[in-house]
């Protein structure tokens, strides 16, 4: 039995992150626009708020950082360690599993 | 609002809630590379300079907001940036009790290793032993204090605790140590709990510790350009104070209130044994300057005389002898011996008979004064169940951690001693005790 009852909303900006850096390294500006491109605009925050989160994953050696200069520009570029990629394949099977349950509320059908 | 207005008001904030610089020069660059990312979106959208600004204002978000919200998610990664009651407020004690077990048990360690054996029997002997041992874990209580609120203070680094949790960990370090002590009571060693209106030292060294910190961060935010910080470091400094005026107080009125009464009694410098009853009367009855009835009559325990101690003693007794009598009364335990010369008046002589090589001797026995302050003790700490380390194979010394093992009535403590326990009651991890602190001792020339 699950001792703690988390928010539903726990751990979605971890999700997403993660899924964004699982394909290429990215920094933080290029995360925001990607979030507002793949979710046509539907999730919309302020994009300083991915700092915490990227900050956050990073201390948790799910992500990591380098400084790289690309177009005579120094930016910290974020990927995905090994430790992260396990993170988002439990985050994601978690979020399948409520979203699942969710639909099946709103769909309105019983057990 | 403008790029440097954002960044002054975000790196200030981030530096008041305990950023390292290098942590909070690179949010910055962070956050400035995307306002330019923004801002270049707005100019290529066809806005002005100013409106493309407050384009990228409006989309970052507010700074301090985001100062807060990078705050709060990196206190999240280390539990003791969860928990920081516990670990700044309930644990700097128990860590100054771990460290000191830790560096006490790590000099065990290596005295056993380095000195030997014959090394160890002389340092036993030697009356500058007790001094050192109180020396070596003076310096031990320090080291222990300072490395707590040192630990304390890399804890609210990595956790971004912030200065206020530094100052009441080094404040409870502080008061910690002003009660938290070690005392070398003859040959003994014992930590616990003390009231002692003069430990200002080890207090002392917390909050040093906590201004050191102070003086290391602000010299190296000096060198950031984006923030002036000497508000926040005004603040910090005054609080500082505070604590400092708060200890000193506290010692002041400790120091100021308290009445010393003194008192004095008799004492004999030298170092007495309880002697062995089987051997007093074999060696009684063999003793050829004894004759028959003598002998038959002689008691059959006394007191030895296991070392003599100044010159006024020594032209008396000497190495080896027994008391069998003092005062006109059969001695045969240590505490009776001890009774009676402390209830004999400084400077008098009392009338004893001493068994020295087989004869029968009549002595006068110098008695000295004892100055000493009546003390009682509230000590926190565990009941010796088991026996202290025996470092130095000597009956009279025992080294006991966190307890106290007290005399077994074998020996009479020598000069060096500065507390006679005269008895002790535990109540689980209390321990209540009552002795006498000693303040000086003098021989004394007997008036015939």
């Amino acid at each position: 039995m699950r001792r703690s009852n988390p928010s539903f909303l726990n751990g979605v900006p971890e999700l997403v992150a993660l899924k964004l850096l699982s394909r290429r390294e990215m920094y933080g500006y290029e995360i925001v626009k990607a979030i507002e491109a793949e979710t046509q605009e539907i999730l919309q925050f302020g994009e300083g708020c991915i700092y915490p989160y990227l900050h956050y994953l990073e201390k948790t050696k799910l992500v990591a950082s380098s400084r790289k200069e690309v177009g005579g520009r120094s930016r910290n570029y974020y990927r995905l360690t090994e430790r992260g990629r396990k993170r988002l394949e439990e985050l994601a099977g978690e979020w399948q599993r409520v979203s699942t349950g969710v639909a099946l509320v709103l769909g309105g059908q019983h057990a | 609002m403008r790029k440097p207005e954002v960044l002054r008001k975000f790196s200030q904030r981030l530096v008041q809630a305990g950023f390292a610089h290098r942590d909070v020069e690179r949010r910055v660059n962070e956050l400035a590379d995307h306002w330019d990312d923004l801002k270049r979106a707005g100019l290529a959208e066809g806005l002005s300079d100013a409106e493309a600004d407050d384009h990228a204002a409006v989309r970052l978000g507010d700074p301090v907001a985001l100062a807060k919200e990078m705050t709060r998610a990196a206190r999240q990664v280390h539990w003791y940036g969860r928990h920081r009651w516990l670990a700044f407020c309930v644990l700097p004690p128990i860590l100054q009790l771990i460290c000191t077990a830790g560096i006490f048990g790590l000099s065990i360690l290596i005295g056993e290793l380095l000195v030997s054996h014959e090394r160890q029997l002389a340092m036993a002997r030697s009356p500058s032993g007790p001094p050192l041992v109180q020396l070596g874990m003076s310096v031990l209580f320090y080291a222990a204090a300072g490395a707590t609120a040192l630990w304390c203070c890399w804890w609210a680094r990595r956790s971004v605790a912030g200065p206020a949790w530094v100052l009441a960990a080094c404040g409870i370090c502080a008061l910690h140590s002003y009660f938290w002590q070690v005392k070398v009571i003859g040959h003994q060693i014992y930590m616990g709990y003390y009231f002692e209106p003069g430990n200002l030292l080890t207090p002392a060294i917390p909050l040093v510790v906590a201004l050191g910190v102070w003086i290391k961060r602000r010299r190296s935010e000096a060198q950031f350009a984006v923030y002036n910080h000497s508000a926040v470091e005004r603040r910090h400094v005054m609080t500082g104070l505070l604590f400092c005026a708060l200890i000193f107080s506290l010692t002041g009125c400790a120091n100021t209130k308290r009445k010393v009464t003194t008192h004095e009694r008799g004492w004999i410098d030298g170092e007495f044994l309880t002697a062995n009853p089987k051997a007093v009367s074999a060696e009684s009855l063999l003793a050829p300057a004894m004759d028959r009835e003598e002998s038959l009559r002689a008691p059959k325990a006394g007191i030895l005389v296991k070392h003599c101690g100044c010159k006024s003693t020594v032209t008396v007794l000497q190495d080896g002898d027994v008391i069998l009598e003092l005062n006109e009364r059969p001695m045969s335990k240590l505490n009776e011996f001890s009774r009676a010369i402390g209830r004999a008046k400084p400077g008098s002589s009392l009338p004893a008979k001493i068994y020295r090589r087989g004869d029968l001797l009549p002595v006068q026995i110098p008695v000295g004064r004892e100055k000493y302050q009546r003390e009682g003790l509230l000590v926190l700490g565990l009941p010796t169940i088991i026996h202290g380390w025996d470092l130095w194979p000597n009956p009279g010394f025992s080294l006991v951690f966190l307890g106290y093992e007290p005399s077994a009535g074998t020996t009479k403590p020598r000069d060096s001693d500065n507390f006679v326990q005269h008895w002790a009651v535990w109540a689980g991890v209390l321990e209540f005790s009552s002795g006498r602190k000693i303040l000086s001792r003098e021989t004394l020339t007997a008036h015939q």
